[in-house]
Formats: C-alpha cells, structure tokens, sequence
C-alpha cells in the first residue's frame, strides 16, 4: 500500500493542484541532521490528508490555506508541527527520538520495555553490529562488543565452540555459560565434550551456533542479577535474549538474498627450528627412541643425497602415492621440510554462505521464511562444518483479542573433526614434535620386510620411517588428516508458540509452550596403526538433548494509579523440564583393517555407558513497575521456584530503580547533558545443582596411573564403593549482586556514555570438595565455596563527525576491569578446574583459574635454590604459576558511513595477565622449537645442567642464562628434564609466560550499498550491497606461536592454557546482498 | 480478578504437589546407589586389582628406575629418573590405598556387621585383611609415616599420620587375624571372585606368612621374620601373582607391557642399567662356573618392541606379575637364616632358589636357545670362603653369602619393590649392599621415600611437610 502511495502521491497532488484554484503546493526535502529521509509521513493536522516524502526526501503537498499546520514524522524521530504561512518551500530537518531509537530492549520473558525504565544493564548488539564481524558464529560475533562480555572462541577450527562469560566467573565447577533465551524461550547451548575428556579429542561445538545469524535482529545482554532473576537457578551467569526478525510491512514482498565467499587463513604457529636434526646428544638417529631433535647440525652434514638401507637389509615402506622410502642409514642431506610439512596440513580455506528470506506482514499478520546454508572449510586439510538452516516464523492475528505466534527452527550440523590436544593421535602434537628433516608426505602405505613379506596399511613417521613397527609413536600429521576420521552430524529443532489474549482493556494473556531438541552423533574412528590406538578404535557418541518450556503470564497494561503515579504487574507460571540421554560406545582391536566403522569389527567392545540426566522446575514470578512522574521508576520481581535437584523453594527477589535526572527542570534544555540517567539494582539468581548427586553410587573402577590400566569391568566386573560422595542435602547457588550506573547523552545525543560498577558475591557454590584422601573418599559434592567479582563496565560513542552532506563518522568502546576473588572454600585451599601439569584452579584468595603447578626451589630471598652446575631445582611442592585473568579488556572501533559506503573497525585489547605457553614448554624438550634451535659461543666458561664443562670460544647448541649462580649453558641435559617436557617433575613454572597482554585487529569492514532510485527503477531491486571483511586480522602479543584466547580445555571453567591446541585462524570475506 | 487468584491458586496447587515425584526424578538413574548394600564378594576383586595396581603400576616404576633396575628415557620418566619427584606422583597411588582398598574393606565388615557372617564371609574377610596389610605395608615403606589407625573412620576428617613402628606391628596383627579366621573350621574354601586363588585358604595363609616375614625383614626383626618365612609360601604355585587374561584386551594385561609398548612408548627401558649389567658379560656380572644368567637376561630385556601375546618376557602382555612369591619366601629364609640360624641355614635356602631358578617354573625362555643358558647349579660353602668363586675381594664368608643373597634379591626382585627396599635398608651394610650407581652425579644417597600424595597433602592438616626424597623412612634411620 505505502509504495502504492509513494508511486501516485505525486501525480495524483500534480492532478489535484491544477484543478483547485484555492489551494497551493508546499514542498521540500525532509532530512535529519545526518542525510535526508525518504517515506517520511506528512500530514495536515487535524486531517487524514497526507503525503510521504519519496527516495530523495522530498515531498509535495497541498494545503487549503495559509493557516494549515503540517505534521511531519518518521519513526525513530521527535514529530515536527510547522505552521505553514506564506512559505510554498518547507525543508524540515527532524530531530532523533533517542528515547525511541535505542531505548527498546527485550527483557528477559522476550517482552519488550522500555530502555528508560530499567534500572540493570542491558547491553544491546543489533543485526548490523553482528553483520560488520564477518563471522558466521552467533557467539564469536560478539566478541568485543559489549563491555564486561568475555567471549573466547576454543580454536580456529570451523564450527568450534566458544565461551562467553559475563562479569567474571560465577561459579567453580558448574557452567560458567549465560542462559539463552530465543524470543523468549530458554535454548540450548551446550557444549558438551561427550566420551571425550576437555583436553584431548576434537575441539566440540557450542550449539548456540545452530541459530542462523541472518535471523537476528537483536541480542540483548541481559549482565546483572536483578535483569535476570526470574529465571531464577538458570540466570547466575547472566541471559543472553535473541529476538528474531519479523516479517515486514511494507507493501510488497520482501526478498532478501545474501551470499558470502570467505578465505580463512591459519592465524599463527609455533616457530620450529630446521638447524638441528632428528637424534639425540648430537647425533642423528630415527628411531622409535629418537622421539625429539637433539640430533647433528644440518648444516654440518655432508649436503649429499642420504645414504640408506637396502630393501634386502631393512625392507621399505610404499606410500599411499606408491612412493618407496628406505631406511636412513647415514644422514647426508641438509634438506629441512618444515615449510612443506605445514603446507600439507593447513590451507588457505574457502568457505561460503547463502542465505534466503522472503517475508512480509498486513494488520492480520506477518511471517518470515529463512533459509541459510553455510559451506566452511577450515584451514587445517579435511576439516569443514557444513550447516543447513530452515526457518519460519509467523503471526495470525484472529481478533481483536486473540493472536497467535508460532516458530520453527530446524539446523541440520555436519562437520569433519580434526584431533588435538594432549592426544597422541592429535593433530599438532605429530606436526610439532616431528623432526625438522623428516618429510611426512608418505603417511600410510606398505611396509614389506626384508624377507619380502607385505605388511598393509603401516604407518610412516617420523619415529617409524618405513613404518617397520605397528606403533607409530606419534600420528603423523596426514594420518590425522586423511585416515582418521571424527565426523559430527546434529539435527536440531527449536519450535515454539506464542498465544495472546486480551482479556479486557488492561489485562492480557500469554500462553507460551516450546520444545528444542536436538541430536548429535558424534564418530570417531581410529584405524589399525593409529598411535595410541594400535588395534584400531572406534567411538560412537549420541547425544540426544531435549528441553521443554511452558509459560503462562498475566500482566496488565500500564496503569494509572493517579495523575503521577503509572503501575504495571506481571504474575507468570513457569514449567521447565530438561533432559538428556547420553549413550557412548567403544570398540577396539579390529578384526579386519578397514575404515568400516562397525563395532562388529571390533573384539573389545566397551559395556556402553549410558547417562541420562533429567530436571524439572516450577516457578511462580512477577514483575512489577512504578513510575512517578515520568522521571523516577521503580521495578521489582520475584521468582519461587522448586526444582528436581534441589530441597525445598527457593525465592529470587531482585528490585532496581532508574532515576531519568535530566528531566528535572533545573535539568530541562539543557545545552551540554542531553540525559541522563542514574540506576540502582539488587538482585539475587542461582545456580542449580548437578542432577542426580543426591546420593553416593557405586562405580566399576579402573585403575591406571600412566596409560597402564586395569579394569575391574573386564575381570568379569564387579564394584567399589565410589571415591566421590554424594549428597542429599543440596541447595542451589546464590548471586547477590549490587550495580550502580549512569547513562548519560551529551551534545545532542553526539555522545553517549554508560557507565556501571558492580559487586556480586556467590554464596553455597556447588564443588566437588576435596577430602584428605586418606578418609576413603576423594570428593564430596557439596555447596562449599565462595567468591566474589567487582568491577566497572563502561560503554561509549561518540559521533565525531555528523554532517549534513551524509558524513557520520563515530567511535565507539568499551571497557571492563573484573576483578575476581575466591572467598572461600570448605576444607580445602584449593580446587583443580582441569588436571593438567598445569592446571587452573580455585584458590582461597585468588582470583578463580589461577594457574598452579611445579615450581623451582627458591631461597628465603625469593631467588632460585641452585645445584652445583648453577641451575634451578624442582621444588617438591606445587604452588600458584600466576592469574590468567586480565586487569582490563576493552574494545575500540570507529565506524564512518558516508552516503553508500560505510566503513567499521574494531580492535579488541586484552591488558595483562599471565599465560602457560605447554606446547612451547614441550617442544623445547624434544628440540623442535624454534627456541632451542640456537647456536652460542661460550665467552667464559660454562657448565650444563650435566655438569659438562663447555670451553670458550667453541660455538655449541642452546641457550645460555643466568639463574642467579652465574651463566650456564641450556641445552639437551636442561630441556628434556626440568627446563622442557611433561608431567609435574619438570619446573612448570617456566612455562608461564608472565605478560599476556594482547591487542587485536578484530574487525575491518568495508560496505557499499546501491540503492539510489534510478538504480532501484532500472533493477526492480531494492538494494545491493557489497560488504569486504576482515577478521582477526592481527594479533599484537608476546605470547608466541598461539592466540592466547585459544585454550587447551575448549570451553571449559579453566583458561589461559595452551597444549597443542589447533590453531587459531583469521578470515577474510565478501557478501554480496540483494534485497528486492 | 477472580481469574488471576484461580491461576495462582492453580500454580501453587502444581508446584508443591510434585515434591514427591521429584526425589524420584533426581534418583541417579546412571548407577546402583550405596542406598544399597552390595555383597562383599562383589566388592573384593576391586581391591584386588587396587592393590596390583598399587604394587605393580607407576610408583613401582619409579621405584626401579632409583634402584637401577629401569632407565628413564623420555618425556616425565626422563625426569623421574633423574630424581625430579613431584608430590603428583603419588596422588594415584594413594587413592588406590584408602579408596581402593580401605574404604571397600570397611564397607565389606559393615556388611557383615549387619547381615551377620558365614563361611564365605570368614574367607573374604581374611583375604580382605591379607590385602590390606599387603597394600599398608607396601605404603608405609614407600612413604614413611601414613595415615592408618583414624584412616578411613567416618567421623575423623583429617586422619594422623601413624609412625611407621606402630604401622608395622598393626600389619602383624591384621596378618595374625587374618592366619586365624583362615584356620577356622567354617570357613569356605572356594571364591570364583578371587583372581589370586579361587579361595584356596591354604595359598592365603602361606601368603599371609610371607607378608609377616616381609615386614619383620624390613622392621630387622631377622629372628620372627624368618619364623614367620618358615610358613611362608612353600611352593611356586602359591605364589600370589597377577596374571593377565587371556583374553587380551586393553585393562587385563600385564601392566610393564602396557606401559611399554602403549601410548609411552620409548619412555622407559631396561637398557644400560646395573641390573641388566649384572646379568651381562661384562665386568662385575654374576655369571660363574655354576652360574649362567643369559637365559634371565634375555627374560628381564623389558623392551618396547616384543612381548605380545607372549610369556616369555618379563613385560610380556601375558606374563605374570609376581605380588609376594615363593622366591622371596625362600630368600627371606636365606637372609635371616644366615644373620640368625647359620651359614648353613642360609646356604641351603639360596641353593633352593637356584634349584628353582633352573626349573621351568622360574621364567620362561626367551628364545629356545636360551634353554643351556639357564644354569644355577647349587653354591658350596667353599665358594664363599676366602678367594671362593663368591668372595674374590676376601671378606667375611658369612657376609660374602648375605651379599650373594642381596644380589640375588635384587634381580630375583625384578618388576617389584624388593631392589629399592633392600637399598635402603641396607644403607648401613654397604660390605652387602647392591652398590647401584646414582643416576646423577650431584647426590650422596639413593631417594629414600616417595613424597606422599599432593591431594592429601592439600586437605590434611597432619600431613608432614618439608620432607625430600633423600630424607629416610624412620625404619630406616
């Protein structure tokens, strides 16, 4: 209709105005401070006679006479009344409505208030600001844009999880993930690890990253208690709340079709050394013992071809190319293959996306159809995630009483996998630990002996160079790639219906049901000869996950209590029952070699496990408001909920007040503050214990202390009273926070800033909590523990440039500076989060995650206990590393538009904190690292950690340092014992790197838009428009070789440790949009 | 108005009426739940398997690398080799003690205490205590003092640490308990869940003998200790092994062959060690006239690349594990019958071993042609008198003997403990002392102890601290 009226409007006024002699023609161009505004509505006032500026802006209308008032208005802008007079050129500039513009958020039911009232911190991250990222991740999206959320993707691998954390960690052992409420209804993100442990396996999804990204029009972080506690035990870590697009009114059809090509490149590596050959003590060797590069100088080599084996002597291997490789008898080349080994693992991946939407609405309705598909390569070979999504959503509007809203969302995942981690099948681990001089590119193939008997299927590496023996040691890193396979497929379906019902003029109800289910195979196959795996090893994971959600909500219009005074309630019922069926699966020892995955073919078949773990909760709430006079408002809410895992209701209270000070009239017109705002809250959510850790069970143990297990199952079973307890007696968590805040504009709304500063406590935290072992019992799951975070949020922009010829330059930020502290714990000083060498831990006093591990003997002045030969010594106890937490984390960009084109930049900065380097740590221990790949030459005497004296002058392999007993020389002796390697008998503590600062180019984003009227006349189209981005572009940090946001744990409540953890990558892309 | 009371009244009415189903919802439906009292026999193979484990696994590994059995060559055990011991490494062993072992223990008498006993239950109670007193003892003399007398109480949160002189004479108690309710006329004599003996009381009483004359040989009691040997295990099929199934799969193997040829691969070996240098034929090797070790060397060469569905290794997949053995019977007789019967006495016990190690009981061979190779003819007192064959250096025949005796503890102990027990408790008799070498040339005694568990460490308060590796168990001092 509106285009309808566009198209006529000026021929039917031209009509008009030749006709009636009385009348005369007003016209002009409508525009704002900023560029002019095309369908802006133009009305005589006190008529229903109208016009609507077109493309341009520009408008003509017809008026009776001189006296008539016109009335312009567009939305998101204060309505303007101009007397016309003698004038027959009116060009009106309207102003903001800031009030309107940015001032909705969705709370946490999906219902949309108003900004102004609330008294919590709301975030908003709309569409555009997600689009400029570039990413295809929902969550990675919103990495740097709002202050105090730390949102850390595990990896570079595609589709890989991400954790996202809201004003510090809230709790030790429990999920430290915010709950997702999608147009208000709680969904799954999960990112569950299945049969894996965290630190070894492929890097898991977070399944947030099923929703289609082209379908949200806005992402309201919802940070504080008191915004989120009627969602009671679910909310400790704050809501995420994702409203959806709509289907549009705008007369037509809206189709929109986008599509985007990306290049993802890998990001950084760990530098290696190609000085020094495969061997030990200086002398080339390749055996299965050989598993570092402390062999000879390359350059000290011959430089002629090698010298090998005959096939009669030691036999050969024939690759899967048919290429033949011999024995090394004698190293004669000075051929290095670091380079040529990287570029058959990783790539530079291209990936595309298309996405679909038709929508369109009337007064009886709107509805939206999505259809994206999404195609990524990851820059590691073979690793892709591949992702369909089939959405619609749609409204009925039946009466003037009654409408109905109803949603469907299907994801279908699919996703090659790439092994990891602590994991001698893994990816990084064969790549990095493997000689500078071996060439991996022969991975798997035949091994025929010297005898001439064939053996099929071996595997070549570094360790087992004409693959002679069925182990492998490590993967080589193409066996990773190519023979190994962990594929992932999840079908995923979140649905849900909304029914409105006015009941009278101030009381309506909502009816709100919804199911989001979702299942997720998971394979991972092994086949014969892969390391660590020798028989072959086959896994199945199936997760099936459901969660089902029922509202029912009463709430009344706003009500006029007097004249002052304005009042809302809402009283809800919530039913939410949550429940997942876990079944893992194991086969090894292959009865044939072949990549079938059956467990019919495996001998050793595990006793599956199967979990199921089941919640339920009721909750009664309400939220009410008070307003007085338009300036102070009041809200408070309250949710008594019962649930499954816990005994006896529990009630979250939460109140906050906003006070709207610049409407005070002292404050009125005031030149400088434009508004301002001050907030209040309090408020307390929970967390929820684990399901079904009332009591203590019984389990079948396995008894394994280095990879040598024995497992009670295979004896013929039986069972042990369990080393954890349990208990009956479990209450959930509860956060009390406090925030305090102001929102202020100035100059015009040019610059706005808002500013919080909360304190939040966490009281009865869920742990396993430490027993002395010698009681019998390791753990005893209780609420046990405390800790507390403060800090400040701050949030700005600031229009630098605003002018009318449609340049609009703006900078925009934020900043947080979370401090954390562990109050408490019972019984204990301190809690593992993960079990690594290093691991990040609760400790009473220190800030959640604090690293602790082996450290080095120290004297009482704090310098280190030397031996004889001058080197540190491991302390037999363990101690705290250092705080992986930064002091601040912050975001800068600056986003300039000048009529079609548009430019954004974001730099994301990290300041301080410290980070375990463990890949660096071991690489030096097997000599590959580009750190022990020097040469000195002593200028004094120097001894090695041996005691071998090494003369002046002679140049030598390694490093050479000071500890405090004068120079030494670090080298073979010092970095395959304390200075390099596994386990908690090497000084650990070197592996921290005590800066990780990092500032990052995040964003950069180009745009161009075509949509000028002769084009959309020419095309039929509403727009085009071209969009080059970059992402994560560049990485300033002393932290070498890795992304110090990737962590060993993926997402996981530890952080700030790397250990062979795939790389991270960068991306650039181009989309491509028409819009008809 | 009345609409919105009735809803209320409705939610309200819904909330609290499903207390009830809720317990029922959040019961584990993943696991038997301790709300039931398992039978014990279901409970004692897993104590079984903590004690080998205990034994056998990693805390063993380290034991031998220390007393020249093993090489470290790689990775963590490169470190541990070289004396860098972290508190971490015993966190595993010590779990498989209290829970694993003491905690299902206590659980099994509580079942009795409430259901009453019978003849299975005198049976399973005995052999509980023989691997209580076998997995305590193992303790105590590789950490010092442990927590034992408040261990595993309910109501006591951090137990004290038991001097070891007073953990010593418990385990004999336990032990002589466990030698009585053994004798009883109703017990029963068969335990399909017994994966030492099938029940057989007669195999766990000698066993439970040789556990007395083990600690009473580590106490120096060499008096009661050879007492108790002569009840001891009197024959090698009562000797209380590990075998690994046949079955062959991962969990069921012998743990040396896990170790080695699995994902750790290449971190420890058995080449270049004292050990293995005595068995060579290099200087200062045991071969002799009446001697021939190659068969045994060629058995004891633990290596990563063999061993498969093989016995004939001693990190074979299929080899068995000795716990406490007719050999150590024998040469607990042999040492205390020469410090306190006679030469003879001595003697004659050693010669038994030999008598032994020649049988095909011993080891298997290696290779088929090991079968000459194999050679232990019975030693004279000649050869131990002033320039014997056994006392070249001319000292003391009695102690030329005792040091015969030592040497062949120390590779007849092989795989378990023994060689670093009797290094440290003979510190003070260096004239029969293996004389290992140190791994590392800055250290003036062998470790003395293992650090105990870093996790028990953290929770109780009793738990010694400052206590280093050199520093001797107090048995020792």
């Amino acid at each position: 209709m509106i285009m309808l009226i566009k198209k006529l409007s000026p021929l039917v006024l031209i009509l008009l105005s030749a006709g009636i002699y009385a009348q005369k023609t007003i016209s002009g161009t409508i525009s704002d401070d900023f560029d002019t505004l095309p369908g802006a509505s133009i009305v005589i006032k006190g008529t229903t006679k109208g016009a609507i500026s077109d493309f341009d802006g520009k408008y003509s209308i017809e008026v009776p006479n001189n006296e008539a008032i016109l009335v312009f208005s567009f939305l998101g802008y204060v309505d303007k009344e101009v007397v016309i007079g003698d004038k027959i050129l009116l060009n009106i500039k309207l102003e903001e409505d800031a009030q309107v513009l940015d001032e909705v958020v969705v709370n946490a039911l999906g219902i949309e208030v108003d900004k102004k009232t609330l008294g919590t911190t709301v975030s908003r991250v709309k569409a555009e600001d997600l689009a400029t990222s570039g990413e295809v991740n929902i969550i990675n999206a919103l990495q740097a844009k709002a202050s105090g959320v730390r949102v850390a993707r595990s990896n570079g691998d595609p589709g890989a999880g991400a954790t996202i954390q809201i004003r510090g960690a809230n709790t030790i052992s429990g999920s430290t993930q915010p709950l997702i409420i999608l147009d208000g209804v709680p969904i799954s993100n999960d990112n569950l690890n299945g049969s894996r442990n965290p630190d070894s396996g492929t890097s898991q999804q977070s399944r947030l990253n099923d929703i289609n990204e082209d379908d949200i029009e806005s992402i309201d972080i919802l940070k504080g208690a008191s915004a989120a506690a009627i969602w009671g035990s679910q909310a400790a870590n704050g809501v995420l709340v994702i409203t959806t697009k709509r289907g549009r009114n705008t007369g037509k059809l809206n189709i929109s079709y986008k599509t985007s090509v990306y290049v993802d490149k890998i990001a950084n590596l760990h530098p290696l050394q190609t000085t020094y050959g495969q061997g030990n003590d200086g002398v080339y060797g390749n055996d299965l013992e050989n598993n570092a590069s402390w062999g000879d100088r390359i350059s000290s080599r011959p430089n002629a071809q090698d010298e090998f084996y005959t096939k009669e002597e030691e036999g050969f291997f024939t690759d899967q190319g048919g290429r033949e490789w011999l024995l090394i008898k004698s190293k004669n080349s000075r051929q290095t293959f670091i380079k040529s080994n990287m570029d058959k693992v990783f790539q530079e991946a291209f990936s595309q996306r298309h996405n679909l939407s038709i929508n369109n609405a009337n007064e009886n309705g709107r509805y939206r159809f999505s259809l994206a598909i999404l195609d990524q390569q990851g820059v590691i070979r073979e690793s892709d995630y591949k992702r369909i999504n089939l959405g619609f959503s749609g409204k009925y509007v039946f009466n003037d009483k009654l409408s109905v809203r109803s949603k469907v969302r299907y994801t279908n995942t699919k996703s090659i996998r790439i092994q990891q981690n602590s994991n001698t099948a893994g990816l990084l681990l064969g790549l990095l630990r493997g000689a500078p001089d071996f060439d991996i590119s022969g991975y798997s193939g035949t091994y025929t002996d010297e005898d001439g008997i064939q053996n099929l299927n071996r595997h070549r590496s570094y360790r087992n160079s004409i693959g002679a023996s069925t182990n492998p040691g490590y993967n080589n890193p193409l066996w990773t790639l190519y023979r190994q396979k962990s594929p992932n497929i999840v079908d995923r379906l979140i649905t849900s219906a909304d029914f409105d019902y006015k009941y009278n003029k101030w009381l309506r109800f909502k009816l709100r049901g919804s199911y989001d289910v979702y299942f997720d195979e998971r394979r991972y196959f092994f086949p014969v000869h892969t390391a660590g795996r020798g028989t072959g090893r086959f896994n199945l994971d199936n997760i099936n996950n459901r969660i089902l959600n029922f509202d029912f909500i009463a709430r009344t219009k706003t009500l006029k209590i007097n004249k002052s005074i304005n009042g809302n309630l809402l009283v809800g019922y919530n039913f939410n029952d949550r429940n997942r069926k876990s079944v893992y699966n194991e086969g090894a020892n292959f009865l044939v070699d072949t990549d079938a995955q059956v467990f019919s073919n495996s001998t050793e078949i595990e006793t599956p496990r199967h979990f199921i773990t089941q919640r339920r909760k009721f909750r009664i709430y309400y939220t009410a408001g008070i307003a007085i006079k338009k300036q102070l408002f009041l809200n408070t809410s309250g949710a008594m909920e019962r649930a499954s895992t816990i005994n006896g209701a529990f009630f979250y209270p939460s109140v906050d007040a906003s006070w709207l000070f610049t409407n005070l009239k002292a404050l009125e017109n005031s030149l400088l503050l434009t508004s301002g705002k001050l907030r209040l809250g309090v408020g307390q959510v929970g967390v929820e214990p684990r399901a079904h850790r009332a009591q203590t069970t019984y389990e079948t143990p396995t008894y394994s202390d280095y990879s040598d297990p024995l497992q009670l199952e295979d004896f013929g079973g039986g069972y042990r009273f369990n080393n954890n307890l349990g208990n009956s007696n479990l209450k959930p968590e509860i956060k009390t926070e406090y925030e305090a805040g102001l929102d202020l504009k100035f100059f015009d709304n040019r610059l706005s800033l808002n500013g919080t500063y909360y304190y939040n406590t966490v009281k009865d935290i869920l742990i396993s909590l430490p027993k002395s072992p010698s009681t019998g019992t390791d753990n005893f799951y209780a609420n046990g523990a405390s800790l507390e975070n403060r800090g400040i949020e701050l949030d700005f922009n600031y229009d630098i440039i605003k002018n009318n010829k449609g340049l609009k330059a703006s900078l925009y930020g934020n900043f947080n500076n979370n401090r954390n502290k562990v109050l408490s714990i019972l019984g204990s000083n301190s809690i593992a989060l993960t079990n690594n060498s290093i691991s990040s831990r609760a400790i009473v006093g220190y800030p959640m995650g604090t690293l602790w591990g082996s450290k080095a003997m120290r004297n009482a002045d704090g310098s280190f206990d030397l031996d004889e030969n001058g080197f540190p010594q491991l302390a037999p106890e363990q101690g705290v590393l250092g705080d992986p937490n930064p002091e601040w984390r912050g975001g800068l960009g600056l986003r300039i538009k000048y009529r079609s084109f548009s430019f954004n930049t974001l730099f994301e900065h990290s300041q301080g904190g410290v980070f375990a380097e463990r890949t660096r740590f071991i690489l030096r221990n097997f000599g590959t690292h580009k750190d022990v790949g020097h040469t000195v030459v002593p200028t004094t005497e120097l001894l090695d950690r041996a005691g071998n004296l090494y003369p002046i002058g002679i140049p030598v392999r390694g490093n050479i340092r000071d500890f405090g007993g004068g120079p030494v020389l670090l080298n073979e002796s010092y970095y395959t014992t304390i200075g390099g390697g596994f386990g908690s008998s090497v000084i650990n503590e070197f592996a921290i790197n005590p800066d990780a600062t990092w500032t990052r180019l995040s964003e950069l984003s180009f745009g161009y838009v075509l949509n000028s009227e002769r084009f959309r006349l020419k095309t039929k189209l509403a727009s085009i428009s071209f969009t080059l981005t970059g992402r994560n572009l560049y990485l300033w940090t002393d932290i070498l070789g890795v992304d110090p946001q990737t962590n060993q744990t993926g997402v996981d409540n530890g952080f700030g440790i790397d250990y062979f953890t795939n790389p991270a990558s960068k991306t650039y892309s181009l989309t491509l949009e028409i819009k008809y | 108005m009345r609409t919105k009371i009735l809803i209320g009244m409705y939610c309200t009415f819904l909330m609290f009426s499903c207390s009830e189903s809720f317990e029922e919802l959040n019961r584990n439906p993943n696991a038997i739940t301790t709300e039931e009292l398992l039978p014990p026999n279901l409970l004692v193979k897993g104590t079984m398997l903590a004690n080998i484990s205990l034994n056998m696994s990693h805390l063993q590994r380290i034991s031998g690398m220390w007393s020249g059995q093993y090489r470290g060559e790689i990775a963590l055990y490169l470190g541990l080799y070289n004396y860098d011991f972290s508190s971490e490494e015993s966190n595993s062993g010590w779990g498989y003690l209290y829970n694993g072992i003491l905690k299902q223990n206590r659980e099994i008498a509580r079942y009795y205490n409430l259901n009453g006993i019978d003849g299975k239950g005198i049976l399973i109670t005995a052999i509980a205590r023989i691997i209580e007193a076998h997995a305590v003892g193992t303790a105590t003399v590789i950490w010092g003092d442990i927590p034992y007398s408040e261990a595993v109480v309910e109501t006591i949160e951090d137990p004290k640490f038991d001097s070891q002189a007073e953990i010593y004479q418990s385990l004999q108690i336990l032990l002589d308990e466990a030698i009585i309710l053994l004798e009883s006329d109703v017990i029963d004599d068969d335990l399909s869940e017994d994966i030492f003996f099938e029940g057989d009381k007669e195999k766990w009483k000698e066993t439970a003998y040789t556990l007395k004359a083990r600690y009473y040989l580590q106490t120096k009691q060499y008096d009661l200790a050879h007492k108790a040997a002569k009840k001891g295990i009197s024959t090698h099929e009562n000797t209380m092994k590990f075998t690994p199934l046949e079955t062959r799969i991962l969990g069921t193997e012998n743990l040396l062959y896990r170790f080695m040829i699995g994902g750790r691969r290449g971190y420890m070996s058995a080449d270049d060690t004292y050990c293995r240098n005595l068995l060579s034929t290099n200087e200062g090797n045991r071969n002799n006239a009446k001697t021939n070790e190659k068969a045994r060397r060629n058995y004891l060469n633990a290596g990563a690349s063999t061993g498969t569905g093989r016995t004939n290794i001693i990190n074979g997949e299929l080899t068995p594990m000795n716990l406490v053995s007719y050999q150590e019977n024998l040469l607990i007789l042999a040492e205390t019958g020469v410090r306190t019967v006679s030469f003879g006495e001595g003697l004659s016990q050693l010669n038994l071993v030999r008598v032994f190690l020649e049988s095909e009981n011993s080891f298997d061979l290696r290779f088929s042609s090991d079968e000459d190779d194999k050679v232990y003819q019975p030693y004279e007192e000649i050869d131990f008198e002033i320039d014997g064959m056994e006392n070249p250096d001319g000292i003391d025949k009695n102690r030329a003997l005792l040091r015969e005796i030592i040497e062949e503890r120390y590779v007849t102990g092989f795989g378990t403990c023994i060689p670093w027990n009797d290094l440290r408790r003979l510190r003070t008799e260096p004239d029969i002392m293996v004389p290992v070498p140190f791994n590392k040339s800055d250290i003036s005694i062998h470790p003395q102890r293992f650090i105990i568990s870093q996790n028990e460490f953290e929770s109780n308060s009793n738990s010694p601290s400052g206590l280093s590796i050199f520093d001797p168990i107090p048995i020792n001092q």
